[in-house]
């Protein structure tokens, strides 16, 4: 079995793994699975195991996605085999994500709101984690498929796995940038709301300078840049 | 996503879309390896069928990173024994130069294109369209047909039958100083020729005048004719009774051309032009061009057509024959598109008519390709008719030794030409 589709495999176990927790934790109290979970297991005798039906959802939950993709995959549906995968990722977080809205349209239009079970950071880290999974994953399926390519074309496997070494590696690093970058965003962001006060107190006329030299520096930098002499 | 973030207001979801953009930022960033120039260059444009030849390709990249492909559009004839034709670099940051070579090698003769050296290049992270390019112009590589030198070969024992062929000289062609005779004065000839003090000692009233007779320059000439037409395409692509047959016409010329004869050729049944008679080392290099060049077509000539074509130059120059063909396609079937029996055999009278009587012995040769073992009977039935094919190479045999000429028959899986060739020429069969 390639080294790629093992990756590839344990991935989409990763994937499910998580949006099915985030599904279990945002929902199952909701719904009251959690208790029949716990009074089935606490109705059991001691070292014996049944299958309770939430078991088998929560397998169904992992399993069943990662059939349909490599039966798609097998089918020569990639690309749509990997979109639904991110579909269900996509919808098994939606619950926990959705209950963490600062705007409440649900009580707007007089509807049921929902109460958040797992803390904004945590659903955040693990949303944002499932997204870098997704990217992996994609890029994973991509470079099986370039293997296969270069096997094709008969190059030798030195060759091949060094030019699929430069490729994780930008892979990586591609990752590691995006997530760098994102953290900081989100950390000046939540630094900003702290200055909520500051600008309230702030005068107009600070404000609009500021902006002002904020969009001239942008422009600035925009112009520099395709003005650039090539290299 | 970003915008469904902001109507609801939610920070995970605009976390989430952040980190999509910036992905997708940063990979449209990265952009893919540009300002391609490649050079490609070969130790030669001619080379013998089986030999290696290095194509050497120098890819200069500008800038760019990501994958990098590069390959030479080959013919499907040629075979990479050496390295790689197809080559892919991971572009790294920066201006960069690369040499890639690959060697090649055409196990068959002919004139082969190799095309232009075509790149690929795509963006790491395949986020930019895949872009295609070709740089540097086609090759012609002409890859010559391979002869085997005949020499005295030890195992080959028998009674010489030819009277030094080596030694014969020609016919006509300019006059050397080997005095030969005196003979008498025809107009035309030469004042210079004229011997005064023989002529004056001459009785001879109606000839008053004597010339010296030298002997022509040069050996004499060999004529090779070739059978070029589909039905000697027999076995593989790779290697069919088509390039035995260029072999052997090679060989023949070369082991005459060493013993300084004056060489001739026609590829009939082809649309080939008449190799007039030149000597020496380019004559070979002319006849190498024509038969790598040798496409077999439709049969549409006959031997005696062949003949009459070339006739002018047989009569003057009183070759030695030699007609290499299959003798089995020359059997009488009556079928449509089969070459007419009367105008091969009626071709070699023809050929021994262009002799004066005493000389007609055993001059035209025909060197008779058996393509036993090419074709493999798959039915009873196949093996039967290659019985039969057989058995109809008797009769055409025997009606050409009828009109005077020879057969030299050669299996060219079971032997090599030269040792047929020093067979007859030492045996006569």
């Amino acid at each position: 079995m390639s080294r790629f589709l093992v990756v590839e495999s344990l991935l989409l176990a990763a994937l499910l793994s998580l949006a099915a927790y985030v599904f279990w934790e945002s929902l199952g109290a909701t719904l009251g699975l959690d208790t029949l979970w716990r009074g089935q297991l606490e109705t059991q005798e001691s070292g014996t195991w049944g299958i309770s039906p939430l078991m088998v959802l929560i397998a169904g939950i992992c399993c069943i996605p990662i059939i349909l993709y490599w039966l798609l995959q097998c089918m020569g549906m990639a690309t749509r085999s990997f979109w639904m995968v991110t579909l269900a990722v996509l919808l098994l977080h939606g619950p926990a994500v959705l209950a963490h809205n600062q705007l409440d349209w649900a009580s707007f239009w007089r509807g049921p709101s929902s109460s958040p079970e797992l803390s904004q950071m945590t659903v955040g880290v693990l949303f944002l984690l499932s997204l870098v999974l997704l990217v992996t994953l994609q890029r994973v399926a991509e470079l099986r498929r370039l293997r296969g390519r270069l096997n094709g074309l008969g190059l030798e496997s030195g060759e091949q796995g060094r030019f699929i070494a430069s490729e994780i590696l930008a892979l990586v690093g591609l990752v590691a940038s995006s997530i760098f970058v994102t953290a900081v965003l989100v950390t000046v962001a939540a630094t900003l709301t702290r200055l909520d006060d500051l600008l309230v107190h702030s005068p107009w006329t600070v404000l609009t300078i500021g902006a002002a030299a904020l969009l001239m520096v942008t422009a600035f930098l925009h112009l520099w840049l395709r003005t650039r002499p090539e290299d | 996503m970003s915008a469904l973030a902001l109507c609801l207001g939610n920070l995970i979801l605009l976390a989430g879309a952040t980190y999509a953009l910036i992905v997708v930022l940063l990979g449209t960033a990265l952009v893919p390896p540009n300002k391609i120039v490649v050079t490609r260059s070969t130790q030669r444009l001619v080379c013998w069928a089986g030999d290696g030849l290095d194509v050497d390709r120098q890819v200069e990249v500008g800038g760019g990173v990501g994958p990098l492909y590069v390959y030479d559009r080959l013919p499907p004839e040629a075979e990479v024994i050496g390295g790689n034709n197809l080559q892919v670099i991971w572009k790294r940051p920066g201006a960069k130069t690369y040499d890639l070579s690959y060697r090649i090698s055409w196990p068959k003769r002919g004139v082969y294109t190799l095309g232009e050296t075509a790149w690929e290049v795509e963006a790491p992270l395949g986020l930019h369209q895949r872009t295609r390019g070709s740089a540097g112009p086609s090759l012609e590589i002409s890859v010559v047909p391979r002869t085997q030198a005949i020499r005295k070969v030890n195992e080959i024992r028998g009674r010489a039958h030819s009277r030094n062929p080596w030694e014969d000289v020609a016919i006509v062609g300019p006059s050397s100083t080997d005095f030969t005779e005196l003979r008498p004065y025809t107009p035309g000839d030469p004042m210079r020729w004229i011997n005064w003090k023989a002529s004056a000692r001459s009785s001879d009233s109606a000839n008053p005048l004597l010339v010296n007779q030298y002997e022509p320059e040069g050996r004499k000439a060999v004529w090779i004719f070739l059978d070029g037409p589909d039905y000697m395409e027999v076995g593989s692509t790779l290697s069919g009774l088509i390039d035995q047959a260029v072999e052997a016409a090679g060989s023949i010329a070369q082991y005459y051309l060493t013993r300084g004869y004056t060489l001739c050729a026609y590829i009939y049944n082809s649309q080939s032009d008449i190799l007039t008679p030149e000597v020496g080392q380019k004559q070979f290099q002319r006849l190498t061009n024509m038969l790598t060049r040798l496409t077999p077509g439709q049969p549409n000539q006959d031997l005696l057509q062949a003949v009459e074509l070339c006739k002018g130059f047989l009569f003057r120059l009183q070759p030695e024959v030699y007609i290499i063909t299959r003798l089995d396609v020359h059997y009488p079937r009556g079928e449509a598109g089969s070459p007419h029996p009367d105008g091969f055999i009626a071709g070699i009278r023809r050929l021994v008519s262009l002799r004066p009587r005493s000389r007609r012995t055993n001059q035209v040769r025909v060197v008779h390709l058996e393509s036993e073992g090419y074709q493999r009977p798959q039915t009873p039935m196949e093996a039967q008719a290659l019985e039969l094919m057989r058995w109809e190479v008797r009769p055409v045999h025997e009606a050409i030794r009828r009109s005077g000429a020879s057969v030299l028959r050669w299996a060219p899986l079971q032997q090599h030409f030269a040792s047929a060739f020093l067979r007859y020429l030492n045996t006569g069969r």
